[in-house]
């Protein structure tokens, strides 16, 4: 059993003493921070028992040190150093100014650990004052926003530019392109015929290939699924809450004011010490409807919010990146407002991440939807997602080759995320690029049975800016990782390239051909085969009207056995109508092509918030606020006082 | 962790033994009928004088595409390309088997013992050593069997595509494994856990039947496509058992009228019960388990219901080859009887009288290549009672510039083991001499008007008289059940 510090309990007995916590209540922090290993102050400010302040003002009286407030004094800013943000932000302590010979230090914990870590930075000559947590950060937020905006933006680019979508084409890839072109046109002119049926030849062989590489990602995927799903269950049941890491919760948000009751309310009722949740609502800093609607949440000091100075790009990845030196977590997961993860998702992680080798860098979680049966396109993308997620990225896993990473629900080991310079702030499909690039510095990828809930996209036209702008970022992501192709063979393997140039590259490229392909099957039934059997010899038309018969028909039977893993089976007989669905991707697929070459890093803002079954989300999200209100009025009146 | 040498063995010996009993009988002059049209169909397919179209209207599929496999990898064998084909998935299947007793809990000698027991059935030896239907039904039913079983337990979706693609294997490997998968299909709702059909028993339906509705949507689209009737391949499966004209095939139920016909049934009732009785006796067994109960009575019954169904579709019902379809269920019925005390024993009884079952039935039910085959086995030499066509293909060995049409006589090619110096239909010379009805070629073939055959001789079609009253410049070398050879005179 943990014991608490003997300062812990007296700054307890200090708080009780003045009335700042009820006795009960004291009795209740303590028990809990012993058994989950954590710092009194933790449970005390996660329960919303106390103010912060209060906190540290009673850790400065035990210590006999003076409390600060950052912004009530002048800070002697020629002492900070940026190089030392990361300092500042993992040990919550900086220099503010000078007193005659001795510097002094504003820190949040004055422990034995924080004062020999100070002792090795700034020497002995040094004093201490308390200050809060948030003023630390606030501080260092206001002060080096510049430098951490660089950061954000640049530090991949900087550190590793081939590995960056900053430069949409490397010079090699542009010759590439430009002989190949050169090559069809000058085909085309002199031979037509050969020509046309050597494409015809390329694109059968592709499909082809296509077909059986998902089939067997499918079958590879769901062979040994529910003996995996055992041993993690059984794994997460030993854990102990002392055994749980602090777990850092990024949730990005642009102009999505209404969504977050939803989040809030799944991330209060994870299965997970809420003490050891770091929470970092990451807001754009012109984004003030959204900051309006954060706080008027009244959250628990958990919830920090982080924001996010103007840039560009302005994308999710570049705001991500701007937060991570903030997680203070040991584990990081990223959300969407109106992600709903199942409660024990961070603990089945955590059981994984203790299960799988060292080089395990990430596990992603699955996502689908809870308003699958909303309209046909809820539909499709439910059959799309569950597809992807609970078939394919498993079979991916399975064959050890570059897992693309999906949205969200993908939890890092932050370390490792540092290492690699996070997420790649041009690249639009950031999370499916870093998996990659995961691989090649021969990390693992898990993939676990927890789902993360979504709204999907009801709406066509959002649904093709969302769809246009992830098969975009495929382009990026293929487009990086083609650059050094030795490189990729040598690090992936062939399997790895081959499932790359498939997986990430079909998907964009599939959306592109398949017009074209449909309009030749026209005006072959149209034509009764005639004005285009030319364009078929024997072989080839074998082999495409097995891409036709077989082929089309394998697509159509995994969208359909898709759901079949969650029993959603009524979802199955929609996978007839995929054609359609298939056409709105081929719409998003010429879009995105068009942005590449026009707008490559513009962020193709998804609407959230238009499902009516997320307005049911959001009642009962509020529900639940207005039956909590009375209990935190009632701390905040005892605080006051 | 699988110890994989002890199955390497047994396969191994499985392929030698069965290769060598094919050898003993190809050199003895034994070859069955649907073992020559495999191998015509696959020649024809590998010189080139197959057309898309006839490579795509091929029915059974797969036997057809597996001997074309091993002829490209086999040239010169003694064994036929069928045979060699049919002994290694023999030698799959027994490794399969013996896996599956010995993942039930069986220990080795019990499960080898039990595979020998099912292998050894003269039945179904009689029925492989004769073409690649027998064997590849056997393994899709045992297959199919398998995964019905365990989708009813476990509910995987790797379970349901087992089931599913069993279920597409089964109908691709004979009309015969058509039936049974339709039979099969309608009992869906008993191999789908009662969690399937919760949500959506449609859904859950439809995603079961998908490849085998592929499957048979398939070949009515090849079929329109390239003939301009959509059953015709359909057709084609009443055809190719007996060679009966398309005026005798009958419209679908039209037979159930037909009393005398409705005896298969009770037969098929009988070859269930002393060919595979661990069906019957497992539904004893297992009445108090559900999920396997009910699985269980859903194989006993769908035999002699594809029996029935072959009524209906007026396919002739082929009593012996469903025995290595009962074969494959009792395989995988052994698999899911309950661990009590003496269930080797049990089992191993079971397939004992399955094994004597099946003597019985030889003995007693009739085919017309049993003697041949029998003879063919103890070393008596086989001349008599072959196929026209094969003969003339023989004759034609090392004769080339030949105008002959060979699509509707594939064991042709299986005679002269290669199309090369053929002019066939698929030729533009053959083409030429279509249009131009002047021959110029230094042999030609022609078959006796095949009233009632579907696919008409192509050379008797240009040239009406050429069978009854030669060509001038041509003199008749060759006249013998129902083919003539006209080679250039001077």
């Amino acid at each position: 059993m943990f014991h608490q510090s003997e300062t812990e309990l007296t700054i307890g007995s200090i708080l009780v003493q003045h009335d700042a916590v009820l006795p009960q209540q004291m009795e209740e922090s303590l028990d809990q921070a012993a058994r989950w290993r954590m710092p009194l102050s933790d449970v005390l400010l996660s329960k919303w028992w106390l103010r912060e302040e209060v906190y540290r003002r009673a850790v400065a009286c035990y210590h006999a040190l003076p409390f600060i407030r950052l912004s009530h004094i002048r800070v002697d800013k020629s002492l900070l150093d940026p190089k030392d943000i990361d300092f500042y932000l993992a040990h919550l302590m900086m220099p503010t100014s000078r007193n005659s010979d001795h510097l002094v230090i504003a820190l949040t914990d004055p422990g034995p650990k924080s004062l020999l870590l100070a002792r090795q930075k700034w020497g002995s000559a040094i004093e201490f004052m308390i200050t809060s947590k948030n003023d630390i950060i606030g501080f260092v937020q206001q002060e080096f926003a510049k430098e951490l905006s660089h950061r954000a933006v640049y530090e991949l680019a900087e550190m590793d530019p081939d590995m960056s979508a900053r430069t949409v084409l490397s010079r090699g890839q542009a010759i590439f392109l430009y002989s190949i072109l050169s090559l069809l046109i000058a085909g085309l002119a002199f031979q037509p015929i050969l020509t046309i049926i050597a494409l015809n030849a390329a694109m059968t062989f592709f499909y082809l290939c296509s077909c059986l590489f998902k089939a067997v990602l499918v079958i590879a995927g769901s062979v040994g699924q529910t003996t995996s799903a055992r041993a993690i269950d059984a794994q997460m049941r030993q854990l102990r809450d002392e055994d749980l890491p602090t777990y850092t919760i990024f949730v990005p948000m642009f102009r999505e004011p209404n969504v977050l009751p939803i989040l809030v309310r799944s991330l209060r009722a994870l299965e997970y010490p809420f003490a050891k949740l770091d929470i970092k609502i990451i807001l754009e800093e012109g984004d003030l409807e959204t900051l309006t609607a954060v706080q008027a949440q009244r959250l628990e000091p958990n919830f920090e919010i982080i924001l996010v100075p103007p840039s560009q790009p302005q994308t999710k990845p570049k705001a991500c990146n701007y937060a991570l030196p903030f997680a203070r977590g040991e584990y990081l997961v990223i959300y969407d407002a109106e992600d709903k993860p199942e409660p024990d998702q961070l603990r089945k992680v955590v059981a994984a991440f203790q299960n799988a080798s060292p080089r395990t860098a990430c596990i992603q979680c699955r996502l689908n939807y809870f308003n699958a049966n909303e309209n046909w396109l809820t539909r499709m993308f439910t059959l799309d997602y569950s597809l992807w997620f609970d078939l394919m990225l498993p079979g991916l896993q399975k064959l050890q080759v570059p897992v693309p990473l999906g949205g969200t629900s993908n939890h890092f080991r932050t370390r490792v995320l540092r290492k690699l310079h996070a997420w790649d702030p041009f690249n639009v499909t950031e999370d499916a690029d870093l998996g990659i690039r995961l691989a090649q510095r021969k990390y693992e990828v898990g993939v676990i049975d927890s789902t993360t809930f979504e709204e999907a996209n009801c709406n066509g036209r959002n649904w093709i800016r969302q769809r246009s702008r992830w098969i975009k970022g495929y382009m990026q992501t293929l487009l990086v990782h083609s650059r050094r192709p030795v490189q990729l063979w040598r690090t992936v393997g062939p399997l790895g390239t081959f499932s790359l140039l498939l997986f990430i590259g079909g998907t964009a490229f599939s959306g592109l051909i398949n017009p074209l392909c449909w309009a030749v099957f026209l005006v072959w039934i149209l034509s009764s085969a005639s004005s285009v059997s030319e364009f078929f010899p024997s072989a080839l038309l074998f082999f495409s009207l097995f891409n036709l018969i077989i082929g089309n028909g394998l697509f159509l039977y995994l969208m359909m056995i898709a759901p079949y893993r969650r029993k959603w089976t009524g979802l199955s007989p929609w996978a007839l109508t995929v054609m359609g669905y298939w056409v709105m991707m081929s719409i998003a697929a010429y879009k995105a092509l068009g942005q590449l070459i026009f707008n490559p890093f513009y962020w193709e803002k998804t609407e959230h918030g238009l499902s009516q079954q997320t307005a049911n989300e959001l009642a009962l999200a509020h529900r639940d606020q207005l039956e909590s209100t009375p209990q935190t009025e009632e701390h905040n009146l005892r605080q006051a006082a | 962790m699988i110890r994989s040498w002890p199955y390497v063995i047994i396969g191994a010996a499985t392929f030698s033994t069965l290769c060598g009993i094919m050898a003993w009988l190809a050199l003895h002059g034994f070859m069955s009928r649907e073992n020559i049209d495999l191998m015509g169909y696959a020649i024809s397919t590998l010189d080139g004088v197959t057309t898309l179209r006839d490579f795509l209207l091929t029915f059974p599929s797969l036997p057809y595409l597996l001997s074309l496999l091993t002829l490209s990898l086999t040239q010169a064998s003694l064994v036929p390309a069928p045979n060699l084909a049919c002994a290694f998935i023999l030698a799959c299947l027994t490794c399969a088997w013996l896996q599956g007793f010995i993942q039930a809990g069986y220990r080795w000698p019990t499960a080898m013992a039990l595979v020998a027991l099912l292998i050894c059935n003269p039945v179904f030896i009689s029925e492989i050593t004769r073409g690649l239907s027998a064997v590849i039904l056997a393994f899709a039913s045992w297959f199919v069997a398998t995964m019905a079983f365990r989708l009813r337990a476990r509910g995987n979706v790797v379970d349901l595509m087992g089931y599913s693609f069993g279920l597409a294997l089964l109908a691709l490997s004979h009309p015969l494994g058509i039936l049974l998968s339709l039979s099969l299909a309608a009992f869906t709702i008993v191999f789908l856990g009662p969690q399937d059909n919760k949500y959506s028993n449609f859904g859950a339906h439809l995603t079961v039947l998908f490849p085998l509705l592929l499957v048979l949507g398939g070949a009515i689209y090849v079929s329109w496509l390239f003939t301009g009737d959509p059953r015709y391949l359909f057709h084609g499966l009443s055809l190719q058992l007996d060679e009966l004209t398309i005026a005798q095939v009958q419209l679908p139920f039209e037979s159930l009228l037909h009393l005398d016909k409705l005896t298969t049934i009770p037969l098929h009732l009988i070859l269930v019960l002393i060919n595979a009785p661990v069906l019957i006796i497992g539904l004893s067994l297992l009445r108090r388990r559900l999920p396997r109960y009910l699985p269980l009575l859903a194989l006993t019954i769908c035999v002699p219901l594809a029996s029935a169904l072959s009524l209906a579709f007026a396919i002739p019902s082929q009593p012996l080859l469903s025995v290595a379809a009962l074969l494959g269920f009792a395989a995988a019925s052994l698999a899911v009887l309950p661990i009590q005390d003496n269930r080797s024993l049990l089992a191993t009884g079971l397939a004992t009288l399955g094994l004597v079952g099946g003597l019985l039935t030889f003995v007693f039910v009739p085919d017309p290549e049993n003697n041949a085959w029998l003879s063919a086995l103890q070393g008596e030499e086989q001349v008599q009672d072959e196929p026209a066509d094969l003969t003339l293909g023989r004759a034609l060995i090392g004769r080339n510039d030949v105008l002959i049409d060979t699509r509707a006589a594939p064991a042709l090619l299986a005679g002269r083991r290669s199309a090369r110096g053929l002019l066939t239909p698929h030729d533009p010379k053959f083409e030429i001499v279509r249009m131009t009805k002047t021959l110029d070629t230094q042999f030609v073939a022609v078959r006796y008007a095949d009233i009632g055959r579907r696919d008409g001789d192509a050379v008797h079609e240009i040239f009406p008289y050429l069978y009854k009253n030669g060509m001038p410049g041509y003199a008749l070398v060759y006249d013998k059940s129902g083919w003539r050879v006209y080679q250039k005179s001077g």
